[in-house]
This record gives C-alpha cells, sequence and structure tokens, in this order.
C-alpha cells in the first residue's frame, strides 16, 4: 500500500487538554506580522552562576574557591569587573554586538533548596504556598488561545512530559519530541479529495463549518511547514542535543507557524562534586546552541521578534566543597538573548563579602523579570502582580 | 552458373549452420564453485553441499527423527494441521515424484542462493549428479507446474536457448538447466547473467572479491549452510535501526554493553555465517570479514586477572572483558566528541560516590576489566512470594588489592544514602542500610522497609542491592541471598589467569521465568494485541515448548578474530 | 406525569432505517460491527435497547485480565487494557457509562498514583453506572482514589480542606448557583474524617468534627453520609444529573425544557438510572434530526466507531496512545472538571493527529504494537468508484445523503492504486465523520 509521507507535524504530539475556541472565525495561520516570540530555556539543576558571570576581580571569588575559581585572562569580558566563562564565546559575541541582556541576583525571597519545589515555584510564579495554580505561560497561552480558536498558542521542545510552566487552566500545549516526529501520512490520491472534502459550503450547521475551517487551517500549515523543513537551514547547527531542539524551534518561527511561547531544557547543571569538566562542557554546549540559534534567526530575518529567556531555578554556593563542586544556592543570574531589551548588565552584581547564610541573596525577585516579559514584551496580561523589572536604570 | 549454385549454397550451408547455433560452451569443470556463476551485484549469498544428504534421508534423518519422537516435539506437531509424513505425501502427490528425492538429486554438488537487494532479485543455482538426472527432476516439476495452472504442454519445450542452456520464461522469472545445472531466478536478466558466467571459463562471479574469495576457500564444508553478507554495500538499502546500529560501534555504550568484538561485528564491511546441525544442536558462527575490534579494549591488550570459575550452574551465565578504566583515560581517543560531556558527568558523579576521586584515574585502574555476570533462582524468606518473581543477578569483578574493597563498600553506602534523600524529596519511602557478615566478610546491604499495614504499597520483587568484597573478589548482588552463596563459593579462591568471553543461557531457567509470569503475559497478549485469551495462551505454550527442545544457548568469542560461535544445543532427550 | 419531549417515538414504517439504529448504537455504545446494527436494524429499537441495558455479553476473561496486570504498575497497560475492552464491542453500553462517569467524576493518575485504585474505580463505574444514582454517588465519595484526588486526607478537624466538597457540589450532584460558600464550608466539616489508609477508605473519629453544621438551612451534628443525603435531596440534583445524562446522550447545551423533564424522569424512576435512559433513548428527542450527529466525536468513540464500523482489528495498546496523542489519555482527565469536549478537542494540531490515525488505520499499517487488520476490499468489494463511495458512505455515514461529498469520495478512489483504501481514508478524515 503506497504510502507518500508527505514531511508535517505532530506525530509525537501528547495533548491532554485543548483550547477552546469561542469564535466560529477560522483560525489565522499567519501570525501578524511583528508578533513577539518568547522561548524560555530552562537550565536544569542549579547552574552555578557565579562561574557563569564571573566576579574575578574579588578576591573573596578566589578564596571561597581554590581549584575551581576561574581567571580573569581566560574570561570573555561583560564590564571591568565581570567576565563570562571562557565556554560562552558566542554569548560574549552577542554581548559586544549589543544583543545580551544579563540580569545578576536573581531568586526569590526565601530559597528553597529542593529542586522540585523550586523548579514549581519558577513555573507557577507563586512563591509563598504550596502552587494550586497553573503555570506562567501557561496562564499566557490561555489569553492568546480566547483570541482565536483552533490554534496552539504554546509548545514545549523536547521528550518528556510537558512541564508544569506550560499547563494552563484551559490549554495544555502540545509535546514536541522531535523533528522526525512531524509527519503527515497520506494515502496516494487524496489530495484533491481533501481539498474538496474541506470547502466551505453554505447550509453547513455551524460545527461542521468549525471542523472544515479548522481542517483547512491545519492542511495549509501542513504544507508550509513542509516547504520550510526542505528548505536547508543556512546556518550551521552543531550535533548536539539542544541545538537541533533551537533548530525545530527556528523552523516553526520562520515556517510562520501560530505558536508564541517555546519551553525547552537542558539538563545536567546538578554540580555537586568535580564541577570543572561537566560545567565547562554544559556551558559549551549551551553557547555553540544559543548561537547557532540567533544567527538562524539573523538570516530569516526574524531576530527582532524572538527574546529568549535563559534562567535556572537557584544558583550554588560561593564557597566550593570538598568534592570540588558546589552545592545548592540562591540567587543567579538570567539571560534574554534577543529583542529590545537594554543590552549589558542589569540589576545587583553579588557583592562576596555580604552573603546571606553562604550564599548571593536574591536583589531581583524573578516575577519582575516575568512581569517584563509578559506585559513589556508580549502585550498580554501579567501572572503576578510584580512590578516589571526596569531595565533603563 | 546454374550448376555452380547448389555448390555454392552448399559450401554456405555448415557456415549458416554455424552462425545459427553457435557453438555450445564447455561442461562445467567439476571443481567450479557455485559462488562463481552469482553476479557480483548480489550482495546476499547462501550455499550448501549437504543439505542434499538431508533430503535423501528426509524424516528418517536421525536428528529429525529424534526431535519428532521427543516429547516437546509431540507437543508441538499436536499443534500442526497436518503431520510432516502426510504433508510430505501431499507435495510427493503434487510433484509426481518423491519431492525429497528429486531435490537430493538436483543438489547433489551444492545448492546456492543469492540475492541483489537493490533490485530485489534472487537466483537459485543448483547442481546435480548429472545431467540426465535433473533433466527428469526438471520435467516434473514442469509437467507439475502444467497441472497445476492448467496449461498442458506449455513447458514442454524451452523458449530460449541462451549459453547452451534450455530457458523456459515464467511471467518475469526463468528456469534454466545446462548439463547438471540448473539456474532459476525472479528475473530473466539474472538468470542470463549466471548462464554467461557459466559459460565463461575464467567466470568469476562473486569470487572476484578478495574477501570473499578469502572466506569463501576457509569456510566449513560441513556445514549446513554457508552465507556470506554484505554488509557496507547493504546499508543504504536497510531501515534506520539498522544503519543506527552499524554507526554505534564506536560509542561508548555500544563498547561498554556488548564489547570491542561484538561490536567490530556490527561494524564490519562484510559477514560471513555458517550453521552446522548436528546430533547434539545448531551452532552458528559469525565471523565479521574486513574489520578489526578497536585493539585497546580487546582481551589481551592488558594482562588482567579473572573472576575465579564457579561450579554451581546458574540460570545465565557471563564473562565478559569491559576495560571501563581505559574508556575513561583513552576516552578522547577513542570515542567522537559528541560522547565526551557524559564522561564528564560521570566523573562528576563518581566523585560524588567515591569521595572525590577521579572515576577514570583514581578508581576503575584498580579493578581488572575482566567481568563476570550471573543470573540464578534467589532464595525466598518462607511466606514472602513475590508478585513478579525474578531471577537474582550479580556481578563478580577483581580488584587488585583486597584493601580497594573497603572504597567500594563506601561508595555503595553513599549511593543509597543519596538514593534515599531523591526518594524522600519526592515523599517516597527510601531503603534501609543494613551490614551483615558471612563468615569473614563484611556485606552491605540496602533493604526496602516492610509495608505498613494498609500502605499502598506492593511486594513487587524483594530487591535487596547486596556488596561484598571476598578476598580480592567484588560481588554486587540484587539479593542478599546470592551474594552470601557467591561469598561461600569464592572463600580462599585467587582468580583466575587466563578467561574467554562467553555466554551461557539455560532455555530451562529461561522457560521457568517465562512460567512463573505466564498469567501475567498472557494477560499483556490479551490487553496490548487484542487477542482472545485462549489464542494468546496458545502461542505463550508454543514458545515454552519451543524452548522446552533446547538445553541451552551459548555465546563465545573467539580470541583469534572477531568470529561469533552462537551454540544451541538440544536437550539431552531429544538428542538422544 | 406527562411527557413532552420525552414522549416515546413511534417510528412510521420506514423510519426505523439503517441510520437510526445506527444512531441508537452509537451514542449507547461505539457504533458497533456491521452484524450487529443489522440485528438492531430487524429487531427494533425498544428490543435493542433492552439487549443494551442488560450487557449481557460482557467479556469477562478480559476483565479478570487486569488483576494480573496492575502488578506491573503501568498505566499504559490499564488504559489498553479499558481500550480492548471497548473494542471488543461487548457490553458498549456499560462501557459507554464507565466512560461518562469517568469523564463526571473525573479523576487522574497523575495525583494518584496508583494503578490499582484507578483499576478500582473504573470497576465501580462499569459496576454502578446504569444503576441508582444515590448509590453511585455515595461509592464515588468513598472511592479511595477520590479521596486521594480531592484531599480527603488533608480534610481535618480544625482545618477542613474544601476541595472535595466543593466539587461534590460544583461539579458532582448540584452545579455552580446552588449553595454558597457557607455550605461548601459546613459540607467541608461534615467531610471531615473521611480519607484512606493505603488503599483502603477509613473514617478516623478523631479527625472528624462532631459539632453542629447549618447546611442548606438544616442543623445537625452531620457526618459524611448525612451531608451526602442533603446534597442528593437538594431540588438542583436531579437536574444537574439529567444535564449530564443530555448532554452525553443528546447534544451538548441541552435546552432547559428538557433537563426539567428529564430531572422529573429520573425521580419518578426513584434514581435509577437505567430506567431513565430507556425512557430517554426512546423518546422523540433522541430521534430527532437536532439530536443526530449533533456532538463532535471525542477521541475514544472516533476511533471506536471507526474500528467496529469496519469490522478492522486494532492493537489496543495502540488506538490508547492514538486517544492520548488526540487528547484523551485514559485515566489521565486535565482536571477535575473532565474533558471540555466539543470543539474543544479540534485544532490545528489535533486535526492532524485524527488524520494520521485514521489514514494509518485505512491503510492497515502496522507499527511496533503489532499488526493491524482491515481488509478493505473485503469490506468493500465494489470495484467502481461511484458505488464504492456509497457503499462506504452507507457502511461509516449511514443517513448521509450528499451528493457532492460521495463525488469526491469516488474521486479519490478514482486515483488510487487501492481505491477502497483510499475512499475508505478519505471518508474517515473528512470533517463529516468527526460528527458524532
Amino acid at each position: 500500500m503506497p504510502l507518500s509521507r508527505r514531511r508535517f507535524l505532530l506525530d509525537g504530539l501528547t495533548l491532554t487538554a485543548l483550547v477552546p475556541a469561542l469564535s466560529a472565525a477560522p483560525a489565522r495561520l499567519r501570525r501578524a506580522e511583528g508578533e513577539r516570540i518568547l522561548v524560555v530555556l530552562q537550565l536544569s539543576g542549579g547552574n552555578d552562576g557565579l562561574n557563569t558571570v564571573v566576579p574575578h576581580r574579588q578576591d573573596a571569588y578566589g578564596r571561597a574557591r581554590p581549584s575551581l575559581a576561574l581567571k580573569g585572562s581566560a574570561l570573555h569580558r561583560l564590564d571591568d569587573d565581570h567576565g563570562l566563562h571562557p565556554s560562552l564565546a558566542g554569548l560574549g559575541r552577542l554581548h559586544a554586538e549589543g544583543r545580551l541582556a544579563l540580569v545578576q541576583g536573581v531568586g526569590v525571597a526565601h530559597p528553597d533548596r529542593s529542586h522540585f519545589r523550586s523548579l514549581e515555584i519558577w513555573h507557577t510564579a507563586e512563591p509563598e504556598r504550596p502552587a494550586h495554580g497553573p503555570g506562567w505561560l501557561g496562564r499566557l497561552a490561555d489569553q492568546l488561545a480566547q483570541d482565536r480558536g483552533g490554534s496552539m498558542p504554546a509548545l514545549h521542545v523536547g521528550g518528556g512530559d510537558v512541564p508544569l510552566a506550560l499547563m494552563g487552566e484551559h490549554v495544555l500545549a502540545p509535546s514536541l519530541s522531535d523533528e522526525r516526529a512531524l509527519a503527515l501520512e497520506e494515502l496516494a490520491g487524496l489530495d484533491g479529495a481533501r481539498v474538496a472534502l474541506t470547502r466551505a459550503r453554505p447550509g453547513a450547521t455551524p460545527d461542521l463549518e468549525f471542523l472544515r475551517a479548522t481542517a483547512r487551517t491545519a492542511y495549509r500549515a501542513a504544507e508550509e511547514l513542509e516547504a520550510v523543513i526542505a528548505r536547508p537551514t543556512r546556518a550551521a547547527y552543531p550535533d548536539l542535543g539542544l541545538a537541533q531542539k533551537l533548530r525545530l524551534v527556528a523552523r516553526l518561527i520562520a515556517g510562520g507557524f501560530d505558536t508564541r511561547l517555546f519551553h525547552l531544557s537542558l539538563d545536567g547543571f546538578d554540580t555537586h562534586a568535580r564541577q570543572a569538566a561537566l560545567h565547562t562542557a554544559l556551558l559549551a554546549e549551551l553557547d555553540a546552541s544559543l548561537a547557532a540559534f540567533q544567527a538562524d534567526l539573523e538570516q530569516c530575518g526574524a531576530a527582532g521578534r524572538v527574546v529568549t529567556f535563559v534562567h535556572s531555578e537557584f544558583g550554588r554556593r560561593v564557597e566550593e566543597n570538598a568534592s570540588r563542586g558546589t552545592d545548592h544556592g540562591a540567587a543567579a543570574p538570567v539571560f534574554l538573548v534577543g529583542g529590545a531589551f537594554a543590552r549589558g548588565l542589569h540589576g545587583n552584581a553579588p557583592d562576596l563579602t555580604r552573603l546571606v547564610d553562604g550564599d548571593v541573596p536574591a536583589t531581583t525577585d524573578f516575577r519582575a523579570l516575568y512581569t517584563a516579559l509578559e506585559r513589556d514584551w508580549l502585550g498580554l496580561r501579567p501572572s503576578t502582580g510584580v512590578a516589571a523589572f526596569d531595565f533603563a536604570s | 552458373m546454374n550448376r555452380s549454385l547448389p555448390l555454392v549454397a552448399f559450401l554456405l550451408l555448415p557456415v549458416a549452420l554455424a552462425w545459427a547455433r553457435p557453438d555450445d560452451p564447455e561442461p562445467l569443470a567439476p571443481e567450479r564453485a557455485l559462488a562463481s556463476l552469482v553476479p557480483a551485484r548480489c550482495l546476499v549469498y547462501a550455499e550448501s553441499t549437504t543439505l542434499a544428504g538431508w533430503c535423501e534421508e528426509g524424516l528418517e534423518h536421525p536428528l529429525v527423527a529424534r526431535l519428532l519422537a521427543s516429547a516437546p516435539g509431540q507437543a508441538l506437531l499436536a499443534r500442526l494441521p497436518l503431520t510432516p509424513a502426510e504433508a510430505l505425501a501431499q507435495a510427493d502427490a503434487w510433484l509426481g515424484a518423491p519431492l525429497l528425492d528429486e531435490l537430493a538429486r538436483v543438489s547433489t554438488q551444492g545448492l546456492a542462493f543469492a540475492l541483489d537487494p537493490r533490485t530485489q532479485e534472487s537466483l537459485v543455482i543448483a547442481r546435480g549428479r548429472s545431467a540426465d538426472e535433473v533433466e527428469a527432476a526438471l520435467e516434473h516439476a514442469l509437467d507439475a507446474l502444467e497441472r497445476q495452472f492448467g496449461w498442458p504442454g506449455a513447458l514442454d519445450r524451452p523458449q530460449h536457448r541462451w549459453s547452451g542452456a534450455d530457458v523456459w520464461i515464467l511471467g518475469e522469472g526463468a528456469v534454466a538447466r545446462r548439463d547438471e545445472l540448473l539456474v532459476l531466478a525472479s528475473r530473466a536478466e539474472l538468470a542470463r547473467a549466471a548462464l554467461e558466467l557459466a559459460a565463461e571459463a575464467e567466470g568469476r562471479g562473486l569470487l572476484a572479491g578478495a574477501e570473499f574469495a578469502a572466506a569463501h576457500a576457509a569456510r566449513d564444508r560441513e556445514a549446513l549452510v554457508w552465507s556470506w553478507l554484505a554488509l557496507e554495500e547493504l546499508e543504504p538499502l536497510a531501515d534506520a535501526g539498522f544503519r543506527e546500529l552499524r554507526s554505534a560501534g564506536r560509542t561508548p555504550a555500544m563498547q561498554g554493553v556488548f564489547g570491542a568484538r561484538l561490536a567490530a561485528l556490527a561494524e564490519a564491511p562484510f559477514l560471513a555465517a555458517s550453521a552446522r546441525l548436528d546430533g547434539q544442536g545448531l551452532a552458528l558462527d559469525l565471523h565479521g570479514v574486513g574489520g578489526a575490534p578497536v585493539a585497546a579494549l580487546t582481551p589481551g591488550a592488558r594482562p588482567a586477572d579473572v573472576p575465579a570459575t564457579l561450579a554451581t550452574p546458574c540460570g545465565a551465565e557471563a564473562l565478559l572483558y569491559r576495560d571501563y578504566a581505559r574508556f575513561f583515560t583513552e576516552r578522547s581517543a577513542l570515542f567522537p566528541p559528541e560522547a565526551l560531556p557524559a564522561f564528564a558527568e560521570a566523573i562528576t558523579n563518581g566523585a560524588l560516590f567515591f569521595e572525590g576521586q577521579d572515576l577514570g584515574e583514581e578508581v576503575l585502574p584498580h579493578l581488572s576489566p575482566w567481568l563476570r555476570v550471573l543470573v540464578r533462582e534467589p532464595e525466598f524468606a518462607s511466606g514472602l512470594r513475590p508478585e513478579i518473581p525474578l531471577p537474582a543477578a550479580a556481578l563478580v569483578a577483581v580488584l587488585d588489592a583486597p584493601e580497594a574493597g573497603a572504597e567500594w563498600q563506601a561508595a555503595f553506602q553513599t549511593i543509597v544514602s543519596i538514593a534515599n534523600v531523591d526518594q524522600a524529596q519526592k515523599g517516597q519511602r527510601g531503603m534501609r542500610l543494613a551490614l551483615e557478615r558471612e563468615g569473614e566478610v563484611d556485606l552491605s546491604i540496602a533493604r526496602f522497609s516492610a509495608p505498613r499495614p494498609g500502605e499502598g504499597v506492593d511486594l513487587r520483587y524483594n530487591l535487596e542491592p547486596t556488596l561484598a568484597v571476598a578476598g580480592r573478589h567484588l560481588v554486587l548482588a540484587s539479593h542478599a541471598s546470592l551474594a552470601r552463596a557467591l561469598v561461600r563459593e569464592l572463600a580462599g579462591r585467587a582468580p583466575d589467569g587466563e578467561g574467554r568471553e562467553f555466554l551461557r543461557l539455560s532455555a530451562g531457567a529461561l522457560g521457568s521465568v517465562l512460567r512463573e509470569n505466564l498469567a501475567t503475559l498472557v494477560a499483556k497478549k490479551q490487553v496490548e494485541e487484542g487477542l482472545e485469551r485462549a489464542q494468546a495462551e496458545a502461542e505463550l505454550r508454543l514458545l515454552l515448548e519451543a524452548l522446552a527442545l533446547f538445553d541451552g544457548l551459548e555465546l563465545a568469542l573467539d580470541p583469534a578474530r572477531s568470529a561469533l560461535r552462537l551454540e544451541l544445543a538440544l536437550t539431552p532427550e531429544a538428542a538422544r | 406525569m406527562k411527557l413532552d419531549v420525552l414522549r416515546p417515538w413511534r417510528p412510521a414504517p420506514g423510519e426505523w432505517d439503517a441510520a437510526a439504529a445506527a444512531h441508537l448504537l452509537r451514542r449507547a455504545g461505539f457504533g458497533g460491527r456491521p452484524s450487529e446494527r443489522a440485528q438492531a436494524l430487524s429487531e427494533g429499537p425498544e428490543r435493542t435497547l433492552e439487549r443494551l441495558l442488560a450487557g449481557a455479553d460482557a467479556d469477562v476473561e478480559l476483565l479478570r485480565a487486569a488483576e494480573p496486570l496492575l502488578a506491573s504498575e503501568s498505566l499504559e497497560l490499564l488504559q489498553a487494557w479499558w481500550m480492548a475492552l471497548i473494542l471488543s464491542g461487548r457490553a458498549p453500553l456499560r462501557e459507554r457509562m464507565a466512560l461518562l462517569w469517568h469523564d463526571h467524576f473525573a479523576t487522574s493518575h497523575d495525583k494518584v498514583g496508583d494503578v490499582r485504585l484507578m483499576h478500582a474505580q473504573n470497576e465501580l463505574f462499569r459496576r454502578d453506572g446504569l444503576g441508582d444514582f444515590r448509590v453511585l454517588l455515595r461509592s464515588v465519595a468513598r472511592d479511595p482514589a477520590m479521596l486521594v484526588w480531592l484531599d480527603g486526607n488533608s480534610n481535618r478537624k480544625g482545618h477542613p480542606n474544601e476541595n472535595f466538597a466543593r466539587e461534590v457540589m460544583e461539579l458532582f450532584a448540584l452545579g455552580i448557583g446552588h449553595y454558597d460558600e457557607r455550605d461548601i464550608q459546613e459540607a467541608a466539616r461534615a467531610l471531615t474524617g473521611l480519607g484512606t489508609e493505603g488503599r483502603a477508605t477509613v473514617f478516623r473519629h478523631e479527625q472528624h468534627d462532631p459539632g453542629e453544621k447549618l447546611l442548606f438551612g438544616q442543623r445537625g451534628a452531620f457526618g459524611p453520609e448525612e451531608a451526602l443525603e442533603l446534597v442528593l435531596a437538594h431540588p438542583a440534583c436531579p437536574r444537574h444529573v439529567a444535564r449530564v445524562l443530555l448532554a452525553g446522550f443528546v447534544a451538548p447545551e441541552p435546552a432547559p425544557a428538557w433537563i426539567e423533564e428529564l430531572a422529573a424522569v429520573l425521580v419518578t424512576e426513584d434514581w435509577n438510572l437505567a430506567r431513565t435512559l430507556r425512557v430517554l433513548l426512546l423518546s422523540q428527542l433522541f430521534h430527532s434530526p437536532a439530536a443526530r450527529r449533533a456532538r463532535i466525536a471525542g477521541p475514544v468513540e472516533l476511533l471506536a466507531s471507526a474500528v467496529l464500523a469496519l469490522d478492522a482489528h486494532v492493537p489496543p495498546r495502540r488506538a490508547a496512545r492514538w486517544a492520548s496523542a488526540m487528547g484523551q489519555s485514559l485515566f489521565r482527565p486535565p482536571s477535575v472538571k473532565g474533558w471540555d469536549g466539543g470543539r474543544a478537542w479540534i485544532h490545528t494540531g489535533t486535526w492532524i493527529v485524527r488524520h494520521n490515525a485514521l489514514a494509518a488505520l485505512a491503510a492497515a499499517r502496522r507499527d511496533e504494537t503489532g499488526p493491524l487488520r482491515f481488509e478493505a476490499e473485503r469490506a468493500f468489494p465494489q470495484s467502481e468508484p461511484a458505488p464504492l463511495a456509497r457503499a462506504a458512505c452507507e457502511r461509516l455515514l449511514p443517513g448521509h445523503d450528499d451528493a457532492e461529498f460521495r463525488a469526491a469520495l469516488a474521486a479519490a478512489a478514482g486515483d488510487a492504486d487501492a481505491p477502497a483504501r483510499s475512499c475508505v481514508a478519505a471518508l474517515l478524515t473528512s470533517p463529516e465523520f468527526q460528527l458524532y
């Protein structure tokens, strides 16, 4: 039985709840020009912020980390006092070109050292009580879905379950494991039938019209995405897991797909022992993948519309432990790549002589960054009442 | 002029005749190999010289008769709609002559099969004892076809004559006979190519390939079947899974689990396989030709101790050579760059367990690369039978000094503690750590606490990871009872000096595991595949009966070359 | 009592046709195989419904097959088991009711975390789903999976957890607007002490609040049983149940008049669901054109009806995975509200998943779960496109008479190497087939 495979979409989809379509109007396939996109990249395990954005001029740094401290000369310069880890050459370049904003000292007022609880806090933006509510991206997705029935506003790229951040009250974003999961299985001879069967016709009930409209949208999306995937990416992506996921995101963006919120994660940052080699390798993967992603977005002209928000659930302690690693800490820096945020270092630089419990305290509430992204970047209702982080100051 | 015309015609006649009837080629040389008749584009090849003998004896062959008479054999036969004798009789009636006898006659000097996967064309070449016998056999077959399809007389005469052979075209395929040689092909062109090769006295066919020729010359002539696969050329035609397998040869996972030799087999350009079937069972030899295992990781790369041989039989046992220390110390030379971050992560975790030491540089080098893995039935404390009964497994390794054992004990305890912290964060219960003794040896045992009354915990399988160091032997077992037994067996024993990689599986043990879990497996089939219970059970019982025919399976790796020998031994009853 | 829309349907000669029979079998089950439809057609609506209500042909062996699988703690196997029961086509009304109550009393394995408890709840729905609703509600309120799901164990004297009380009133029994916050708090107090120990339901006296409560205007030292009786006695309760039945069997937005009528029937029939359904499924309303193909098919019913109508065989594990990919992961509703249903099932992503699954069914494409059997040429032996399209319509969309639709199917058949399969694929993936 010959099947002509048209590579397209969503065989690996796992959906567990869906968008209520409140209008019978056909879903717009293309985003309106200039609609902005947010890509959230979570570094799971607790990234060691102090060795990522390094305050190398402080004596306390070298004293606290006899084996892990990085030499200033090896770092990529951010300003006189701070440099980026040697692996982050690409991010260093982005910073020099004015396309990277870093905010230091981001975290929660009362740090919890449990991975599960901290991730829950970041995902639901509810630090105070056991979280009941939906995820912060899920709430945004609910808002986006109200405007247009039949669209998929949020997407999780990667294997495994959809993270809490993406779970909305009505919307549960699908999970896309990889590009090979994209395939429209078609039987020979059905193209013509498809057009005939999904044509809008008078006399149909509202439900039938809705079904036909969604079908038309879906098949059109299929063709557009197939064209995008068939086009070779001009940017070269390294053969790394994160890079491949970001390439998929870039393709969806370039293909005009209506998804505006993406969530990905990179695991392995829980470096309790012998941190040096592993942290270097992880940051190298992060850097190479993000650099390729940005380059790709530049080439298809989308770089101005996409912000990539990189964060971790907590930082790590200032003093290294006896196993040449570091334990769970508190505040850490976050990155915002692309978009219109003012470049350079923001927030309060960590002062290693004024620690709280041996940790860098949080001087910026992470929810302030959420509000800035939700309200100022995406133009949606923020999840919390916390004032937006002021990038101008 | 009139009188010279007949003379000219007479003189021209032999020329005309010679033109119309080209010279028939010489008869096939007796020592000519069938492989030399096969066009080189065939990437799959198999041949047998002993098949004729089997056919001649038919159901009377000693091994076949024994198999059919044995208890498991009888059980299997009971499921078939026809007995073998009945089936044969029907075939004989169809052919109009005894089938097996005819087969024997056409294949006395060999039978070969070849396939060109690119075009999906296949070829069968048979060489009988004499031209007359083959002619007669072919006539029977063609007559039977005529009867079957209602073409009386259609196949009496050949339609063509190629390279001295009579050719019948059947649809897209062809059957041809030249003297005692019989050629069948699914596409006529392939038959023609084979016949042309046969006609050339210097025709090389597959033997033109140097590796093929060497392997063919070295083959086991007593084998039932000898076959050849050009794996490298087959790769682009195969599915993604196969390609992934072949490219995975140099990954740490492949080398770590399957070892250097098996990994070399997976990525070798060619594979030669032969199967021998005799009273004891089936022996399959697989050689990877043209490839070589990674030298640094093959047995003998460095002198090393072997865990002592154990006398007590096991459900499964394996002796493996895995130089994990070298994996770490030489990783940049051995493995591709994508694999390296995983090592960094392993070193980090290893440091966590081994008090900050570097796993590759400081911990693993004290462990010999020879590892013994075994599986046995565990003893259960009375009355506490788990719901999913699984056998116990253990790993026995050799340390270079008994003192090194202490840090492994410490690491084991650290791992259990860390696992407990992780479980606690998830709101689940952890394992208790106990320190017990067996003779002079300390055992670290991790036990799940007994469930509280009413607690929703199932006693699934009573897993009790245990670590013990007996002299220089390091024992890691899934159940404390097995660890104790091994400690007792290894007491006072020194490691062996030499070893050879092997894997042994007892079919009886496998069968008993299946039997114990039969209800679950039947239910699984019902539910996953949608079968009726009776059918699901029947399929599983068939598997059990087939297993009952065998004693066990042994895989051994030949130290001389990347050769894997797989032996399936028949049960003593069946082999008697 | 005087029935209006629910008065019995007396079909004129010819009105009980293939379309009518298919509609009854679809709503009261999952459509049934061609042989069952033929039988229904010859027996008439009353006898067919009697047979469905009796549910005598349940697959006992398959029901029992769950037991050895529970030890493996695999939810996927449990999902495959229920799907196997549905795809067997046996006792369809019981499975339909189990699915309805699973959506109504939505409980998710994601939080309960115990496959045995989910199985026990499922058996409860199967056993009590057609009986007295009051018995069903009382059993559900004591079901261990439900108690874990709604934090019964955290509901203690002095620290009442309102989750359980709220959902009983808002979602299970009364609906919004028929109680106030005070009622919820008092009911929560009455329910204190009801919890689980391991897998068993227990009542802990020391955690129960024994004081006086004011609930729906009544005063008393109510415990869990009394609180539930007060909820059941509330006039909004039968209406809420009636609405659930009407939305499930007739159309998504039932009119208030229908709800009133069916609620009255429910009470008259002493809350017996089977007898109430008999009235509903033999009524004018149910058989009216407005009720036919008035719902958008959910994943499970879409797949089951296609498989049964085609007399195909799909490995249940694969069908369960398809349903999950389409948004209906059995035993894992997204929240206590269950699945939104209706248009919520359909968007760009789910459309493609439906398309792929149904195309794979039509093409009988196997995967690692095993063979998929659908003998298209045997089911549709017609060789010419137009008769083939007509036969496919009659089998899969009985009563749907649309010349343009058939022409499109015929065109699909005409172009293809395997006309029957292409025709069936075009039909299954059409918007019309998504209407149930």
